[in-house]
């Protein structure tokens, strides 16, 4: 309907580029108010956020910009951030850059300097500068930068109006910004010879192009000549600088930033920047308090997600329950069944599937962002990678591992604070291993019901131990094979602490709370319902004996429970899940299931606590309502322990439940790393649980 | 003081005709020369000299020996040697070589109350286990003092000493890493901390920390600056 009115007024994208931990999101949220979309960068997992709204009479469109360190397309946000920029699209770039950290900021301005773009300067957090004893002659920056310089404050949202004005400003000129760094003579000399051999491109561009090739980036449409002379240039100011040429262009950048930084600061006082982060380092980081009170308040944020996160899912599932009720209540009598089954059964089965998750992971966003904002994610890290390094992980792996223990959806969610693929992968595959609540409960049935109460304990440890020793075991197995090379640099900023807005940590959790529920939620609703019609096709029309008269018969209510469970039992045994179950026994066998392990092995897909109620159906005890004692004598009956830890074993190890995959899914973005997780789990869980049967076996213990 | 001074190369004369007497050869000129390091006729001279105060027996081509009084003087320095040997040694932890070099520059002009502190506080040290440990500690971890224009690895300097960054010798990837984070060479780090489970580390460079592990911060070549801020 707008369509016609947006077309007439001038479009204007404003790209906000700037370091991590600049305070560039919060002054994003201020500029974009309640208009900002988050979403994935086309390919990769890397978040998008943009808003469009309208200031003056110009449509204004701003991107927010991973946060970089340099534009030299090491990593995926790089590439991202460099592309954006030279995409053409954009009309202006702001910078935001960290009045208490000038020089490295300004680091960055060299590099963005290069890409020819007209260029405003934030300068954020001037008022925390300001407590340091900083002041700085905004005129003379701005001479020096290029651009305009403009004092925001992320925590209240000073100045952001003006910065949005003088980029408006900025890009009605069409200005690229003026600054220019010197590499000194030899470089610029070398820059020259290799620029002029970019025959089709302009001077700037030419420029960028040499230095960026002098860099040693790889520009795979740069011409012949072009490479050759950088090529011809970098082995001779290599040999005469005595290094790398990258050091050198690194030098002569930090050169610009040192020297903007310095002209432009008026110092004061003497001070000790960030007195107060060295204080609560030396607290948080102790060599002996360190790690008690990282342990303490793990405590706290695993207690946080889960404790409190547990009576919201219980109103979510009882509201859904009560919800289901109040349809078959409504529902006319005997017409439809199959749509009654349909929308209470699968659907809204399907729907508790996705939403019961979000209390947990809203509390687990809220967490992280907080972790995060206050800048003791990076001590996490900092604290664990020693250990979690020997595992062939990143000490920013952690906390998935961690909220893995409650479960592994916000587990692989969380793994987005690992910036290297190789890292983040390897947590997400090996993070379903960790034994999580849901498996807890098929550990409570089946523990009972096989051991004798003074080896209870034990058995439990000894599942988790089993967990965390795969993860282990599987996360160097990658490493060595498919994640193979050297790791990840660790080489991480440690940021001051700050305290955050409880705007900006809230949006922070809304916005990846709201891709949970888009992205996962509909590929494990639709994974529900599919297991639905599973569990309910085909349908039986012919028993063994009439049920329905027999229940209606029935001398007593127990006599008809019992009657209407041996139903269901038939019932799933019919179904496609129960010939999947059936289909699967030969595999199975050797493992020491039958077709009843298997059928509730495969209901479990769609999520790990139905093992125990699928266990109830087939024994024909009509779910778990009678409680587990009746259940646990079955089973015993049944099974012997050898069996009952087999069983433990391949829940632990076995194909992760339908909402891992879609996270895993989603995380990846590629279904090839989804299915490939659930296909070489399963093969794992096989492998091992049939080794320890064995093993039992030759021992003479366990199948008595 | 009863003994007036003498000069700094008459009591090494002294000495060492004491140390020399003391062997079955006893003192003489050409041992003396090779002690001493100096030509045979340099030593004749400063006989000389010392015969002449009345502090030495000479005879052209016997052993030299010491009068009481200069015996006295010998013994004093000796002594004072040995107990400045000692202090650095035991007390300072010196090296033994550090330490006879600096007790032979120091045993002239050492006064006797500097002396017998020293000795007190060699004392006090030893009979205060704890203390000596502490100071031991304390030495150990301020060594680079008395080391400056020390090269090693990032990952080596000690924690709180600064360093100028000479090089980075990595392959591309990490080094880019390093550089762009503001890790060039001429540019002052300092290790702020070690994590508690001994790496990573984490160092201030450009008015920032940055945490890098120990195997990482080894390509770094640094150069001490021990007492600069």
């Amino acid at each position: 309907m707008g369509g016609k009115d947006k077309a007439k007024r001038p479009r204007l994208v404003v790209l906000l580029a700037g370091n991590p931990n600049s305070g560039k999101s919060s002054l994003f949220n201020w500029m974009a108010g309640a208009h900002q979309h988050v979403g994935n960068y086309p390919g990769v997992t890397v978040e998008k956020k943009s808003a469009r709204f309208v200031r003056g009479d110009v449509e204004i469109e701003l991107v927010d910009l991973p946060g970089v360190y340099s534009l030299l397309a090491a990593s995926p946000e790089e590439a991202i951030a460099r592309d954006e920029i030279l995409s053409g699209a954009a009309g202006v770039v702001i910078q935001v850059v960290d009045a208490t950290n000038l020089e490295r900021n300004l680091h960055l301005t060299a590099q963005l300097a290069e890409m020819g773009v007209p260029t405003v300067y934030a300068l954020n957090m001037s008022d925390e500068a300001a407590s340091h004893g900083l002041t700085f002659d905004l005129e003379l920056m701005s001479a020096l930068l290029g651009g305009p310089v403009v004092p925001t404050n992320g925590s209240n949202g000073e100045g952001a109006d003006a910065l949005l004005a003088a980029a408006q400003r900025v890009a009605a000129g069409g200005q690229a910004c003026s600054s220019r760094v010197n590499y000194g003579l030899d470089l610029e000399s070398a820059i020259a010879a290799v620029a002029e051999q970019f025959e089709g491109d302009d001077a700037v561009s030419a420029r960028r192009r040499a230095i960026a090739l002098l860099d040693g980036l790889s520009d795979p449409h740069a011409p012949a000549g072009a490479r050759e002379a950088a090529a011809r240039e970098a082995a001779r100011l290599e040999k005469r600088g005595g290094r790398p040429l990258d050091v050198q262009i690194a030098e002569a950048r930090y050169g610009f930033a040192l020297g903007v930084a310095t002209e432009a600061t008026r110092e004061s006082s003497p001070h000790v920047r960030h007195a107060r982060t060295l204080r609560l380092d030396n607290l948080l980081l102790h060599r002996i308090w360190g790690l008690p009170i990282f342990v303490f308040l793990m405590w706290g944020v695993f207690n946080l997600v889960f404790a409190l996160g547990e009576p919201p899912m219980q109103w979510i599932e009882a509201g859904l329950g009560g919800l289901a009720a109040r349809i078959l209540a409504v529902w006319p009598a005997g017409a439809a069944p199959l749509l009654q089954s349909l929308v209470v059964d699968g659907i809204i089965g399907g729907v508790g599937g996705v939403i019961s998750f979000l209390p947990n992971i809203l509390l687990l966003f809220l967490a992280i962002a907080f972790l995060e904002d206050t800048g003791y994610m990076a001590r996490v890290a900092f604290l664990m990678d020693r250990a979690m390094h020997k595992m062939g992980l990143h000490g920013k792996s952690f906390i998935p591992m961690l909220i893995g223990l409650g479960c592994t959806v916000p587990a692989i969610l969380a793994t987005r604070t690992l910036e290297h693929k190789r890292d983040r992968f390897t947590t997400i595959l090996v993070a379903p291993f960790v034994s999580c609540g849901a498996r807890m409960t098929i550990y409570a049935l089946l523990i009972p019901a096989f051991f004798a109460p003074r080896w209870r304990g034990w058995v439990l440890w000894g599942v988790y131990v089993a967990g965390i020793l795969a993860a282990v075991l599987v996360a160097r197995l990658l490493r060595g094979t498919l994640f193979r090379g050297e790791s990840a640099p660790f080489v991480m900023e440690l940021p001051p602490y700050r305290l955050p807005t409880l705007r900006s940590v809230g949006i922070h959790m809304w916005d990846r709370a709201w891709m949970y529920l888009q992205k996962a939620g509909t590929v494990i609703l639709a994974i529900s319902i599919l297991l639905w019609a599973l569990g309910t096709f085909p349908r039986r029309t012919e028993f063994s004996r009439d049920y329905a008269a027999a229940i209606a018969a029935a001398p007593a209510p127990e006599a008809a429970a019992a009657l209407e469970a041996a139903r269901q039992a038939e019932t799933l045994e019919y179904s496609a899940i129960g010939r999947i179950g059936k289909g699967l026994e030969p595999v199975l066998r050797p493992l020491g299931f039958d077709w009843r392990v298997g059928t509730a092995l495969v209901g479990a897909f769609a999520a790990k606590e139905v093992f125990v109620a699928q266990m109830g159906i087939v024994f024909s005890l009509g779910g778990a309502d009678e409680g587990p004692e009746r259940l646990r004598a079955a089973l015993r009956k049944n099974y012997t322990p050898l069996q009952g830890l087999a069983m433990m074993l391949f829940c632990l190890l076995s194909a992760p439940c339908v909402a891992t995959i879609a996270a895993t899914k989603r995380e990846t973005n590629s279904w090839g790393w989804a299915l490939g997780m659930l296909l070489g789990m399963t093969a794992i869980a096989w492998i091992v649980t049939f080794v320890v049967v064995r093993l039992g076996l030759a021992l003479g213990w366990g199948l008595a | 003081m009863k003994i007036e001074r003498l000069s700094a190369k008459a009591e090494d004369y002294l000495e060492t005709i004491l140390r020399l007497s003391e062997t079955p050869r006893g003192a003489r000129t050409g041992d003396i020369a090779e002690a001493m390091d100096v030509q045979p006729s340099t030593v004749s001279a400063a006989l000389k000299s010392l015969k002449e105060q009345g502090l030495a027996d000479y005879e052209p081509y016997g052993a030299v020996g010491l009068t009481p009084k200069g015996r006295q003087v010998a013994e004093d320095i000796s002594g004072r040697h040995v107990a400045l040997r000692r202090f650095f040694t035991e007390t300072l932890g010196l090296t033994q070589e550090e330490a006879e070099v600096t007790a032979c520059g120091m045993e002239h002009d050492a006064t006797p109350l500097v002396l017998s502190r020293m000795a007190l506080l060699g004392d006090f040290l030893r009979g205060h286990p704890g203390m000596a440990e502490k100071w031991a500690q304390t030495r150990e971890t301020a060594r680079s003092e008395r080391a400056p224009g020390v090269e090693s690895g990032l990952d080596e300097l000690p924690e709180g000493v600064r360093g100028v960054v000479l090089s980075v010798d990595v392959e591309c990837a990490l080094r880019k890493r390093l550089v762009e984070m503001g890790v060039t060479p001429g540019v002052l780090i300092a290790v702020e901390r070690v994590a508690p489970l001994g790496d990573p580390i984490a160092v201030e460079v450009r008015g920032y920390r940055l945490s890098m592990r120990k195997a990482e911060a080894a390509h770094i070549r640094v150069k001490w600056r021990p007492g600069l801020i």
